[in-house]
């Protein structure tokens, strides 16, 4: 691990850093300057961002809706159009404390140029992790051979969702986006890792008023390992519920057995996947990665691994945003930032390593 | 009316027990098929390593003139095991049968060690691995077939399940187990001079 360590200050020494300077002077400003920048656009809590900008929307519509002789030229001309301005107006308020209303605001505040400024702040504030990123990524993985980074596309999620992965009962139903893709090629063996962005619902109060929107990540990895086969396995931890069509199959482990089911189309199949050693490389990746819990699927040639951090996890390598570049804690070049997202991506590459030797 | 009560109490009861009486009986049977469809599992897998035996011999033939009555004897045995039929009365034959195959084809992956030339010949590496891929399905299959043994024989030896099977004729049946040579310690000495 030492090794490791001194290997990654100097690779980021050398190539990293430069690469962040590099970003920086794309935007005009100083090192420094960006840093305290980004520190100015860290998010607070929902309810405290919006409060404040309502009451200002609402005085400043009273102002000019109500007051104002250009409403009172509106109101006589076309009453009509009038009245519903102001009943949409006041009807928008309320929306403003609902989860799912807020998107749909925002928008219509920001076409209305009244929230412009901070809107323009707040999606700011995830295009420039998404910009640092994009100058960084790239040489940040060519430290491992053959790894590449993209953002989420909807092929990676169509295929998470045939997969079935991702059981029925898991507290995914609000959705989930996806964030971080690595992929690439370990011994000939092509791999993915996919971060989903999955909403914290623990913390949702039960008047349905979000607190501060906190997102976990879950990771899905995709291995293309070496057996063929034809039909869909899936390894489910055992409270969940059976999914449809499928057989339920008993294996020999007994203690495999206690924490999963597994549900086939074909039980000599799922057998001739589920070996003993691949019953090691699981219990191995739940015990190395700390998550809270893991389901395999075996689909298309493929092999899916769902690792669920229901709960915040206090483990220091992850926290609620795998792979984050987290300006808004610390500096954008402090170098602990990117040697945790190599310690979380060695890691994983360890797990794929299990799974690929099962 | 007391005498219907008492039928009434009778049928109930006759009832319950004959319901209980079909549900054993239907365990039974479904434990019967299951163990019919885990045998023809293997018998698929049996099948696709003995067509790969033509292959591997007939590459291996180039190189070893030395082991040509072993050869032969595999064949034999080949054709024999493709003879026996896929019904589960037959298992204990088609198992004995695959043990010698296996301790035959044991000898001769020792044998392809002595030849260089032939362990890196390429025909014979992907041969190698087919087989190797066909070994992992025929112990997968293995695995299913005596998961759904030790239940079958669960219920023809457990009463009262045990009365309903010999009513049926179902018999317990045998566990494909490995031959007894995989399953000795390898001694060194063997294969060292």
């Amino acid at each position: 691990m030492k090794v490791e360590k001194e290997y990654f200050i100097n690779y980021y020494n050398q190539k990293i850093r430069p690469e962040i300077l590099k970003f920086t002077k794309q935007h005009k400003v100083c090192l420094e300057k960006f840093n305290k920048q980004a520190k100015n656009v860290k998010p607070k809590s929902l309810l405290s961002v919006f409060i404040m900008p309502a009451l200002k929307f609402l005085a400043f519509f009273i102002l000019i809706f109500i007051f104002s002789p250009f409403n009172e030229a509106l109101f006589n001309k076309a009453p009509m159009v009038a009245i519903a301005l102001m009943i949409f107006s006041v009807l928008s308020i309320p929306l403003l404390f609902v989860g799912s209303g807020i998107k749909f605001v925002l928008d219509i505040f920001a076409a209305i140029n009244v929230f412009l400024p901070f809107y323009n702040n707040l999606t700011s504030l995830s295009e420039l992790e998404s910009q640092i990123k994009k100058a960084v990524m790239p040489v940040f993985c060519q430290m491992f051979k053959n790894l590449k980074w993209c953002h989420g596309t909807y092929q990676n999620r169509l295929q998470i969702f045939n997969s079935k992965v991702i059981p029925a009962g898991f507290d995914y139903k609000k959705g989930y986006d996806l964030d971080d893709i690595f992929y690439g090629v370990i011994d000939d063996v092509r791999f993915e890792i996919i971060e989903l962005k999955v909403p914290l619902l623990s913390n949702i109060a039960s008047n349905n008023i979000p607190k501060e929107q906190e997102m976990i990540s879950s990771i899905v990895l995709k291995i293309d390992i070496n057996k063929k086969f034809n039909n869909h396995t899936l390894v489910y931890p055992s409270y969940c519920e059976k999914p449809l069509d499928f057989i339920e199959t008993q294996l020999e482990d007994v203690v495999f057995e206690y924490k999963y089911n597994v549900y086939t189309h074909n039980e000599t199949e799922a057998r001739y996947l589920i070996t003993p050693k691949f019953m090691e490389a699981l219990n191995n990746a739940k015990r190395v990665l700390k998550c809270e819990d893991i389901c395999c699927s075996f689909y298309n040639n493929n092999l899916f691994v769902l690792l669920d951090y229901k709960v915040k996890s206090e483990n220091e390598l992850f926290g609620h945003d795998l792979f984050s570049v987290n300006i808004y804690n610390e500096n954008i070049d402090d170098v602990h930032i990117y040697m945790k997202i190599f310690s979380e991506l060695t890691n994983f590459l360890k797990v794929i390593n299990y799974f690929k030797r099962a | 009316m007391e005498n219907l009560l008492v039928l009434i109490i009778f049928l109930v009861l006759a009832l319950i027990v004959l319901m209980a009486v079909y549900g054993m009986y239907v365990s039974v049977m479904k434990a019967r098929n299951k163990t019919q469809e885990a045998f023809s599992s293997i018998d698929v897998q049996l099948k696709k390593r003995y067509d790969l035996i033509p292959n591997i011999l007939k590459i291996a033939k180039k190189f070893m003139e030395h082991e040509r009555g072993l050869m032969e004897e595999i064949v034999s045995l080949r054709s024999k095991a493709m003879g026996v039929s896929n019904d589960l009365s037959e298992s204990e034959k088609k198992f004995a049968l695959d043990k010698q195959i296996n301790a035959k084809l044991g000898q001769i992956m020792v044998a392809v060690e002595n030849y260089p030339e032939l362990k890196s010949d390429q025909t014979m590496v992907q041969a190698m691995n087919a087989f190797q891929d066909a070994e992992e399905h025929i112990a997968a299959a293995r695995r299913f077939y005596n998961s759904a043994v030790l239940e079958l024989n669960n219920k023809t030896d457990i009463f009262p399940t045990s009365i309903i099977a010999a009513m049926c004729g179902v018999r317990r049946q045998q566990f494909f187990e490995t031959d007894e040579v995989s399953r000795q310690s390898i001694d060194a000495s063997n294969y060292l001079n």
